[in-house]
């Protein structure tokens, strides 16, 4: 049977389905697949397969201790960052086109400006001589300057205002897949505003949270810029670790073992969500 | 003593070049042809070479005192690079793929580099040593500026009360009171911690680790700032934040050109190198060495520490260019020199990485 001619496989609907996706597969396969599998082997051969550098991890107490603060200031700044855009979302959902596109735009632009100039503009506002404390000294409200700055709230309020838009687009377009006269039917039948939202709007829009929570705090993983220029001494992130690791001490099995138990955790955390709340909410989709 | 010679004046030509240049000379002759006589040629001419160093002001003091007149001299195209350090010198050594062909380093990346043979050794035939500080001289790397990393301070800030002049001062905050700022890190802190805490300034190599860290001790919940990079130092003390703050001479020597009230005191400062060096394996490493031979010269260090950077030439020679009232200001002034004490990079070499270890757990605590 000679039937499998290429043009009998290139009829076949799968097959074209499937050449669609090759340019994504090989970008992840040269991109991430290789780069990730590289990155692990480098963490357990020096030269002879070892697991020194996960014991030298574990064995050493300030790893586990800025592994403990690196989820502590990702899981606070992903809330401060719902806290804050939660709102937003659920006003721009209800204002008028014209307003809402151009907040939309607002938001959209902010992730255009340099991560460096933020936090610099931050330090400008919260340092000792800055904005908040000059104004709040000049109406004769303080009598020592706010220490806002170089401390976990500096960090917060750094942190959130690079996130915001991360969390804001998800919910957001929950949101609009929300039927706004779900709330009016909820108030028609004598709940109050406050009930309606809580009983209705609020669950229906969880996933849209769950997907901007979970990308955010990821991202924060892996942060260490701003929680470095607006942060105290405490504030140290696990990935300013690894990059000691990498650029002062050479070490790159260590950093790549580093990075590995970071990726782990990061999994870890990805499949609690999953179990709970569906990876498929992720993208918009109802969980089975 | 060996003459200084310059691109053009180098009597042996390798093989590669003597193609290069036939090559090149021919090319000229034909283009030239009908514009009369052939003048001369250089060597290197349609040659490239990557060099890397550091950015911002500092890489324009070399861009116009050292790259753009070698490019002049040898027709040689420089191509510019910033941000480098050893780990990116590893992967291009193990993949053989070099972007940079010299590259300007800090000592700590040196001291790794040779530790791990990622560095080229200096072609001595080449590269001519004479005037150069016995302090810049390594295997596989030549120092081209001196840098101090010392204590500074905001005058105005500081007011009418006396400043702090030395690490002593800095750790007695009850006579010396106002914010204050160190750099996130172990080298150069211990050795600020010591010398605070009595020890001379030759008896700080090997670092007495706990004695360092029980110093610290006292300072540590009196430190307001504790600066990651650069450009935090000289933000945190020209706006005032702190008062005072170890800092880069150079960086403080800028603001107070722009007219920032800063002050640096020498005592007690640390000095220590930048270095040109080649990633192993280079092809191009011979125009490199020749490159590292004329960016040494007293005449190129000279323009370029009396005009665009409070650096110290490593070339002694090099202050024969420079006016008295701008040498005062560099680190390697002699009466500056001796108020400060070398970075034993030797000895941090082996030792960073359980010593980072420990700062970091302190500094959690």
């Amino acid at each position: 049977m000679h039937k499998r001619t290429l043009a009998s496989i290139w009829h076949r609907r799968g097959f074209r389905q499937f050449l669609l996706v090759v340019p994504a597969l090989l970008a992840l396969l040269l991109l991430f697949v290789y780069p990730i599998s590289s990155v692990l082997l480098r963490s357990i051969f020096s030269p002879d397969i070892t697991l020194k550098h996960y014991l030298h991890f574990f064995k050493t107490p300030l790893y586990g201790r800025v592994l403990w603060i690196t989820f502590q200031i990702s899981a606070l700044s992903t809330l401060s960052s719902l806290i804050v855009g939660y709102p937003v979302a659920y006003v721009l959902r209800r204002a008028k086109p014209g307003i809402r596109n151009f907040f939309l735009l607002a938001i959209t632009l902010s992730f255009m400006i340099s991560l460096l100039v933020r936090n610099y503009s931050w330090i400008i506002v919260l340092q000792r001589s800055g904005v908040i404390n000059t104004v709040l000294s000049y109406l004769g409200l303080l009598d020592q300057p706010l220490k806002l700055l170089h401390n976990k709230f500096g960090v917060m309020v750094g942190m959130t205002h690079i996130f915001v838009p991360y969390i804001v687009f998800p919910i957001y377009s929950v949101m609009m897949g929300i039927d706004l006269n779900l709330e009016k039917a909820a108030q028609n039948l004598g709940a109050t505003r406050w009930q309606a939202f809580w009983r209705i709007t609020f669950p229906l829009s969880l996933p849209g949270i769950g997907a901007g929570a979970l990308l955010v705090f990821i991202m924060a993983l892996g942060f260490f810029i701003t929680p470095a220029l607006l942060g105290g001494r405490k504030e140290q992130m696990l990935s300013n670790l690894i990059q000691i690791q990498v650029v002062d001490l050479l070490n790159w099995p260590f950093a790549s073992a580093m990075s590995v138990i970071l990726l782990v955790a990061t999994l870890v955390i990805f499949s609690i969500y999953n179990r709970y709340l569906g990876v498929e909410r992720l993208w918009g989709g109802v969980k089975t | 003593m060996k003459k200084k010679k310059n691109i053009q004046g180098n009597k042996e030509m390798t093989r590669r070049e003597f193609i290069v240049t036939t090559g090149a000379a021919t090319g000229a002759i034909l283009a030239t042809a009908s514009m009369g006589p052939f003048v001369h040629t250089t060597m290197a001419k349609g040659e490239t070479l990557k060099v890397c160093s550091y950015g911002g002001s500092y890489q324009e003091s070399q861009r116009k005192a050292i790259l753009e007149p070698f490019a002049d001299k040898s027709g040689v195209k420089i191509v510019e690079a910033s941000g480098p350090d050893i780990a990116k010198v590893k992967a291009q050594v193990d993949t053989k793929s070099y972007e940079w062909d010299v590259v300007d380093l800090e000592t700590r990346h040196i001291a790794r580099g040779e530790l791990e043979d990622l560095l080229e050794p200096i072609d001595l035939n080449v590269v001519n040593l004479a005037g150069i500080d016995k302090k810049a001289i390594r295997k596989s790397a030549i120092g081209n500026i001196f840098w101090t990393t010392s204590l500074a301070y905001n005058k105005k800030a500081v007011g009418d009360k006396k400043p702090a002049a030395s690490w002593a001062d800095f750790w007695d905050v009850k006579n010396f009171p106002g914010p204050r700022a160190l750099q996130d890190q172990a080298p150069f802190n211990l050795e600020f911690a010591l010398l605070a805490d009595g020890v001379p300034m030759d008896k700080l190599y090997p670092i007495d680790v706990d004695r360092a860290f029980k110093k610290m001790d006292q300072i540590r919940d009196r430190i307001t700032v504790w600066w990651k990079n650069g450009a935090q130092q000289i933000q945190l003390l020209t706006s005032a934040e702190v008062h005072y703050s170890s800092a880069w001479n150079g960086r403080v020597n800028v603001a107070q050109k722009k007219g920032v009230p800063l002050e640096i005191v020498w005592e007690g400062g640390c000095l220590d190198l930048d270095w040109w060096c080649i990633p192993k394996g280079n092809p191009n490493k011979d125009l490199a060495m020749k490159f590292i031979d004329f960016a040494l010269s007293a005449e190129r260090q000279g323009e370029q520490m009396q005009k665009y950077i409070a650096y110290g030439p490593t070339n002694l020679d090099a202050f024969k260019y420079i006016t008295p009232e701008r040498a005062k200001e560099l680190p390697s002034y002699p009466e500056n020199l001796k108020k400060q004490f070398a970075h034993d990079a030797d000895y941090w070499g082996p030792n960073l990485a359980p010593i980072t270890e420990r700062w970091k757990t302190w500094i959690i605590s």
